[in-house]
């Protein structure tokens, strides 16, 4: 993830390489360490099966597709406003991208606020919920 | 470092995401492989946003990236659940909805 952000910022994108870092390293992962330490790692019993070969078929060939996809054929720049000169102009990354999420896609930024509202809400109440009728179904 | 690059790169990450999601049982690593297919896009986004000059990918970026963080939450607490319930990691045992 944080190779990811490295590479983020190669492509002029220092605001949303700062998000990758605090938001995966920071936060996912944190919540991925919890619930490994919480339920403890155990050692999974892989045995062949005709699904796991189709399903390394299937990447496989996917990969493969990905690949002829991205090195064959033409691709055709499209040239907007923002190049490297204008963002420094604006004052950085994360002014430009402030300017331009609040002017134009302010829609989406609430809508992705009520979705974070809405997920804290429902871990509250699956944490909270989920506790009692356990407890009767154990007696 | 031009679009190929990104293109190729991107396309790696996202089937090794695949790949993990598809093989592996524990429901922890699946997870992850998810979160890895995610960001193989958010790159692309953000390579192509630097390509074409233009901020959208970026904030498409962000949007996604709102997206995995709720859906991390969400789905750490089913699978915080479900092993509370049965005591068990193996998606394959996970068949029947009635708890």
């Amino acid at each position: 993830m944080i190779c990811l952000a490295l590479l983020f910022l190669l492509y002029n994108a220092e605001f949303v390489a700062a998000v990758q870092i605090i938001v995966y390293a920071g936060a996912v992962m944190i919540l991925f360490l919890f619930i490994i330490a919480l339920l403890g790692g155990k050692k999974e019993i892989q045995e062949p099966s005709t699904e796991r070969s189709l399903a390394i078929v299937f990447v496989v060939t996917m990969l493969g597709e990905l690949f002829l996809s991205a090195t064959v054929g033409p691709t055709r720049p499209v040239e907007g406003a923002f190049d490297a000169q204008t963002v420094a102009e604006v004052g950085g990354s994360a002014k430009a991208i402030g300017l331009e999420l609040f002017s134009r896609h302010v829609v989406a930024f609430e809508l992705a606020s009520a979705l974070l509202l809405v997920a804290a809400v429902g871990i509250i109440c699956l944490s909270k919920f989920s506790y009692v009728p356990l407890r009767r179904r154990m007696k | 470092m031009g679009h190929q690059f990104v293109l190729l790169i991107s396309a790696t990450i996202f089937c090794v995401g695949a790949a993990g999601f598809l093989i592996r049982k524990n429901p922890l690593i699946m997870f992850m492989s998810v979160e890895l297919m995610l960001n193989s896009v958010n790159f692309l986004l953000i390579g192509f946003s630097s390509f074409q000059k233009s901020m959208d990918g970026q904030i498409f970026a962000l949007m996604i990236m709102t997206v995995a963080a709720a859906e991390v939450v969400v789905g750490l607490a089913i699978i915080l659940t479900i092993f509370r319930t049965r005591h068990d990691m193996d998606v394959d045992h996970i068949n029947t909805l009635k708890g």
